[in-house]
């Protein structure tokens, strides 16, 4: 499954940046993380997370690794979670660029394999559900970044 | 007079037992400190297991052992190869069956990794999610065409190949005939992947008692015999000291024959090593993906044809997919090479098949075991022609037929029972008239569908014909006894599966012995009741099962006859047999029930003559020479909605032929449940597979099964060509509901949308399939 989107977020290029590349920042706005931790800075991170498919509610534990880091360009990172006799692996890509009025144009990529029960469960689900919730995501990122009342752009 | 209890159309004896709740099924065994196994399953198609951490599971409250395939030691091997290869020349086989557990490598997506047993299920269930299993993903081989090229992964690295399977057979000469042709029809032909989806999954309880040193297992097994003697095998125990009972199961239709499962093998050897009783009930996600699934072929098949319609030669080459593994030989696709003949006069046929491995749940017999697959390309072929050569579809079969004067008809080539596939008996025609007629076909295409066309309604007529190979060999058993209570005890060592053995078992008995049906008490499945046989599978229980009941109960009334006529000192033939009593036939008060005549015939004092058997009681066994074809017709009328192609069948007739008829009630029942799993097959059913190798549509929410609703009221009618190979004239009918019924959607679906250019090539549609075949179809008349 692959996913992608825009988002453009008001806010100036570095601020944009290290907003996304805090995992702390990025675990408070996706829905369903309950947990975040630093395995090794700017490299490793331990993750929980459960979301809703329709009637299942899986929960997965994983590592989240990021693979590159060009500041304050782009960024991509690997995830391998398991839970509920499934598997998810995503690789997630995010390119920054320059918007209109000094605002940051976020393009991200994401393709998520899940294997195993989850697939079979609820794979009709998975693309609304991961799309929703991605949406809800960079909503969520683009507001506090923009609520911050530092931003360069009004 | 007598009362006839053969052919009558009986209410079944189990059912009142069935439908209140009386019956034990696999579920219902409870025993003292029983433990619950639940299993780790590979989310991966295909791929490397680095490391299994099971630490955490151990120190779960309530786990009592966590097993890995390193834990098995010599009990890790793979299963046993459950049906040879066929002795056809030059046939290429290679043997993978199934492990207990997953070692190195997992295979598909569902294959068993871990064993927890604990104190419940849920604690084993909560257990599995502590297991760490770490695994490199490799790609997946899922289609098969693209298995077989040079640089595809392979699945069994050992082979060099991703090939299970090559057979060639051959009648007559294809290539020589090709030239005198006045038509060839090419076509490629596809039929995708299916479940059985019974009612009842799979379940397995074992109960070691170290003391008598005997293992008992419930199995939801067809073949408990089988079963026996292979896990005393494996387990390096004596027969004698094991015992599969397989009791009432909601549903068989052949995932659930012989498989040696992983979980059947594991369940008993844990149970010794614990001396605890272990269970498993398979659930429904599990089923999805780990019981055997079928179909999954792509036939690149041509005919010739002479200007008539008459086939000259078939030639057809096609692919089978097998799964990961092949424990259960070729039969599947053996059947689809013999069914392509179908009930035709074919002269010249060459058939090819490669079987082939993919990462997907093994492929074994599911009700039809094939013969789907075969049937649908003759069906299809012979559709085209008769469009082609302008000649009615019914006219073009009929012209075909193999004619009655030509039986037993030697088709030339080998079947699944690896002996030539002979035609017992036959005669088609009739069938065909009988079908037509009740149909109203001629009528319904010159009157009643010109009027619904010009109305702008899309009504469909169908009509397809086909043979059922059933009731090979090698043999079955049954042990009929006289109790002193004057009922009859008819046993025999198939499993049942609903398909009503309590009953015409019971009738067959009865039909020699004079006994009331409801007084017959038949016991199937349990392997000390009776310890011989093969199973129930290949509609061979009425047949073999039968005819051993047959004979068995034959012997045992003239055991009746002989003790009955000393104790009257009466002639043998001046007695009759009658409601449970056995009498002088002219002097009525000379009578004695057959259960008081049981005990005189076990005397507890004084002497007997030499050579006196106890009681009245015989064994015995039949085993035919080769499989009795029954044959038949189905016809549909079906209602397309062009806009939202949404189906309503309006008509379904299945004109059928399986010889004496021992039950006609519970054969319409056999009728109506294959036609039903037919018409999911055909317009519902589909399980569908990612490139990963991961099943999308492991639900009911997502894999439709028709429902009440989708299938129609079903009206039967029989002919009855008398099978010459047992003596009771009978053929199996398993089966015969489920073979033709994608040809038949096929043939009136583009019969109902007349307006369009449609070729159906492929089984399972759905509506949306459809309508994209009509999309395909319309895009390329522009």
């Amino acid at each position: 499954m692959l996913l992608k989107g825009d988002v453009t977020i008001h806010a100036s290029r570095q601020k944009v940046w290290e907003f996304l590349t805090d995992m702390n920042q990025i675990g408070s706005c996706a829905p369903g993380v309950e947990k975040i931790e630093t395995i090794e800075p700017d490299k490793k991170y331990q993750a929980a997370m459960s979301i809703g498919l329709g009637s299942v509610k899986a929960k997965f534990n994983g590592v989240l690794e990021i693979l590159e880091l060009n500041e304050p360009n782009n960024a991509k990172l690997k995830a391998h979670g398991t839970g509920t006799g499934s598997v998810a692996d995503v690789m997630s890509e995010m390119f920054l660029s320059d918007g209109p009025d000094g605002a940051t144009n976020v393009h991200w990529t994401a393709d998520v394999k899940v294997s195993g029960q989850l697939a079979s469960l609820a794979s009709r689900l998975m693309v609304p559900v991961s799309e929703k919730l991605a949406g809800v995501f960079y909503d969520e990122v683009r507001q506090r970044i923009e609520s911050d009342g530092d931003t360069s752009v009004t | 007079m007598t009362t006839r209890y053969f052919g009558k159309r009986i209410k079944r004896n189990e059912d009142p037992r069935l439908l209140t709740g009386r019956s034990l099924f696999v579920d219902d065994v409870d025993l003292p400190g029983m433990l619950h196994a639940a299993f780790v399953r590979s989310p991966y198609a295909h791929a490397r297991i680095i490391n299994i951490d099971v630490s955490q599971a151990l120190k779960r409250e309530g786990v009592v052992a966590v097993y890995i395939a390193d834990d098995l030691g010599d009990y890790w091997k793979p299963g046993p190869l459950l049906v040879s290869p066929p002795p056809i020349a030059d046939t290429v086989f290679n043997e993978k069956t199934q492990v207990p557990l997953a070692k190195d490598k997992v295979k598909f997506s569902g294959e068993p990794i871990v064993m927890v047993v604990a104190e419940s299920r849920y604690i084993a269930e909560d257990a599995l999610a502590d297991i760490y299993v770490d695994y490199e993903p490799f790609s997946a081989v899922v289609d098969m065409e693209k298995a077989l090229e040079e640089d595809s992964p392979l699945i069994h690295e050992d082979l060099g190949t991703n090939i299970a399977a090559r057979v060639v057979q051959k009648k007559g000469d294809y290539e020589s005939i090709k030239p005198d042709a006045a038509l060839i029809i090419k076509r490629r032909f596809s039929y995708e992947h299916g479940c059985a989806a019974a009612m009842e999954n799979r379940g397995v309880v074992a109960e070691w008692d170290r003391r008598s040193g005997r293992l008992t297992v419930w199995d939801t097994t067809q073949a408990p015999v089988v079963i026996r003697n292979g896990l005393a095998d494996l387990l390096g125990l004596s027969e004698r000291q094991v015992r599969v009972i397989a009791p009432f199961i909601g549903g068989g239709f052949g995932p659930k024959i012989m498989m040696f499962y992983q979980e059947e093998v594991l369940v008993p050897w844990v149970a010794i090593q614990l001396d605890r009783p272990v269970k498993w009930i398979e659930d429904r996600a599990e089923n999805f993906v780990a019981t055997t699934h079928e179909r999954g072929q792509i036939h690149d098949a041509e005919a010739a044809f002479d200007k008539d319609g008459r086939i000259l030669g078939v030639h057809d080459v096609f692919l089978h997919d097998t799964g990961a593994y092949d424990p259960y030989g070729l039969t599947v696709p053996l059947n689809s090479q013999a069914n392509v003949l179908g009930l035709y006069d074919i002269k010249n046929y060459h058939s090819e098949f490669t079987a082939v491995f993919t990462n997907k749940t093994i492929v074994t017999p599911y009700r039809g075991a094939g013969r789907q697959h075969g049937v649908f390309v003759i069906e299809r072929l012979l559709d085209l022609a008769a469009k082609e050569l302008k000649i009615d579809r019914t006219e073009i079969r009929r012209r075909n037929f193999i004619p009655p004067d030509k039986f037993p008809y030697n088709n030339e080539i080998i079947y699944q029972d690896f002996v030539p596939l002979i035609y017992d008996s036959g005669n088609y025609e009739p069938l065909l008239d009988d079908a037509l007629e009740k149909i109203d076909y001629h009528h319904f295409i010159k009157e009643i569908q010109p009027k619904l066309r010009a109305e702008g309604k899309h009504v469909g007529i169908g009509i397809v014909a086909y043979v059922e190979g059933t009731g090979i060999g090698p043999y079955e058993g049954a042990k009929v006894q006289v109790m002193s209570s004057g009922r009859v005890s008819v046993v025999t060592g198939v499993g049942t599966q609903g398909q009503g053995h309590f009953t015409s078992f019971a009738q067959i008995a009865a039909e020699q012995l004079g006994v009331p049906v409801d007084k017959i008490d038949v016991v199937t499945g349990d392997t000390d009741q009776f310890y011989w046989g093969a199973g129930t599978f290949a509609s061979r229980g009425a047949v073999v099962a039968g005819n051993a009941i047959y004979e068995a109960a034959r012997d045992v009334r003239k055991k009746i006859l002989q003790v009955a006529s000393e104790h009257f000192n009466a002639p043998e033939d001046e007695l009759e047999l009658f409601d449970g009593q056995i009498r002088v036939a002219d002097v009525p008060r000379m009578s004695i029930s057959l259960g008081e005549l049981a005990k005189k015939a076990n005397p507890t004092r004084g002497a007997v003559k030499p050579g006196t058997q106890p009681g009245l009681e015989a064994t015995n066994y039949f085993g035919p020479e080769r499989g009795a074809t029954s044959s038949g017709i189905h016809a549909m009328i079906i209602e397309v909605d062009p806009e939202t192609l949404q189906i309503h069948i309006q008509k379904y007739l299945v004109v059928h032929d399986c010889g004496k008829v021992i039950n006609p009630l519970i054969l319409d029942g056999q009728i109506h449940g294959g036609v039903a799993q037919g018409i999911g097959n055909a317009f519902y059913e589909r399980l569908v597979y990612d490139d990963d190798g991961q099943l999308l549509n492991g639900t009911f929410m997502d894999y439709h099964l028709p429902s009440a609703l989708d299938v129609p009221r079903i009206e039967t009618a029989h002919g009855e060509t008398v099978s010459p190979l047992n003596a009771m004239g009978v053929k199996g009918a398993g089966e015969a509901g489920a073979i033709p019924v994608g040809p038949l959607f096929a043939q009136a679906l583009e019969d109902a949308l007349h307006n369009v250019d449609l070729e159906i090539l492929e089984i399972p549609l759905n509506s949306n399939r459809l309508w994209e075949i009509i999309n395909d179809a319309n895009n390329k008349g522009k």
